[in-house]
């Protein structure tokens, strides 16, 4: 669903690069360069990164859908 | 303990200090006592993390749990105050709505409402994500606990003990010198003068690829009773301090030892 907030194996919060590196990504920068800035250099880190997808954005959608239809309560 | 005629005098080395980082040199040491420390540093040095939530309102899409277990894992700086009170517990407050449009909550909008020494070490996790309309309010509870009980409470994401190496070239015009410097993964050699050479010997995890490409050109050995202990501070406590607590933490507890040893 979202990014994961620590690295599953060793523990180091990799949360708040995520939203960086998908940014550095979308200017141009090789996946492996913008992971280098972001000072993520194990690889167990590494991958969290790389494979992550954030799938709420898929829903999300849906509940503004509803909150565009006027119906209070959401989900 | 060291070789016959040895002199047994223990010597430190700071190698690396960087920004949350540290790693030290230990000489005429033995291996069970550096990973004694850097055991106790990951199971036994205190900190604090959030343990209880109260979900008073979620009208987002993310289930409560995933929300609390978010936000059990987000780091907490640990003020020194609080390492000897075992049952403290902090209250700390989240409470975000989307009033605009869809957006994001970051774990910097998790409050404490107690101590405002204690805040989230970093501030642009993000939690959750609310559409247009919803909001969530949350009480939550920090507690002081160890790496042992749940690996949030650990204070260090890297904490490694290996032996100091000893890279030796033996022939430094090996015809292969190209593929051994290009095999290395962590660049330990490097050609100078059309000739092989060390860089950075630290560097080596004995992974024995350039053996492999050149074995009679290239040696590597552990030096014997010296290790490099290096951890990676997560932030609730200073690298230094993480180090210095492991090793009192220690002490404290052979020191119970010692009591009940001399009470029998």
């Amino acid at each position: 669903m979202l990014t994961p907030v620590r690295c599953f194996s060793c523990g180091a919060v990799i949360g708040d690069k995520y939203e960086k590196f998908t940014m550095l990504v979308s200017k141009g920068m090789e996946p492996d360069k913008a992971l280098d800035k972001l000072g993520v250099r194990r690889y167990c880190c590494r991958r969290m990164i790389l494979g992550n997808f954030e799938v709420v954005d898929k829903l999300l959608p849906y509940a503004e859908a509803v909150e565009a239809l006027g119906e209070k309560e959401g989900s | 303990m060291g070789e016959e005629g040895e002199e047994l005098k223990l010597a430190v080395e700071l190698l690396e200090s960087q920004k949350g980082g540290l790693s030290i040199r230990i000489d005429k040491y033995d291996l069970n006592y550096a990973n004694a420390i850097r055991r106790y540093i990951m199971s036994e040095v205190p900190t604090l993390a959030i343990e209880d939530v109260v979900v008073v309102e979620n009208s987002s899409l993310i289930y409560d749990e995933i929300i609390a277990h978010r936000l059990g894992l987000v780091p907490l700086k640990t003020p020194k105050k609080y390492l000897e009170q075992a049952g403290v517990q902090l209250m700390m407050v989240l409470d975000a709505k989307a009033e605009e449009g869809t957006r994001t909550v970051y774990s910097g909008e998790l409050v404490s409402v107690e101590d405002k020494e204690v805040y989230p070490i970093s501030t642009e996790i993000p939690l959750l994500k609310l559409a247009k309309g919803q909001s969530i309010k949350i009480e939550a509870y920090a507690r002081l606990s160890s790496g042992k009980r749940h690996s949030k409470f650990s204070p260090v994401s890297k904490a490694t003990v290996k032996p100091s190496p000893l890279v030796n070239v033996i022939n430094d015009s090996t015809d292969k010198m190209k593929e051994i410097v290009e095999v290395c993964p962590r660049n330990v050699f490097y050609v100078k003068d059309g000739k092989l050479a060390v860089a950075d010997e630290d560097a080596c995890t004995f992974c024995m690829e350039c053996i492999k490409v050149d074995p009679a050109s290239v040696e590597i050995k552990e030096k014997y009773n010296s290790y490099i202990l290096s951890i990676e501070s997560i932030g609730q406590h200073e690298a230094r301090d993480v180090l210095m607590m492991g090793i009192d933490l220690i002490q404290r507890d052979l020191g119970e030892l010692m009591e009940k040893v001399m009470a029998l």
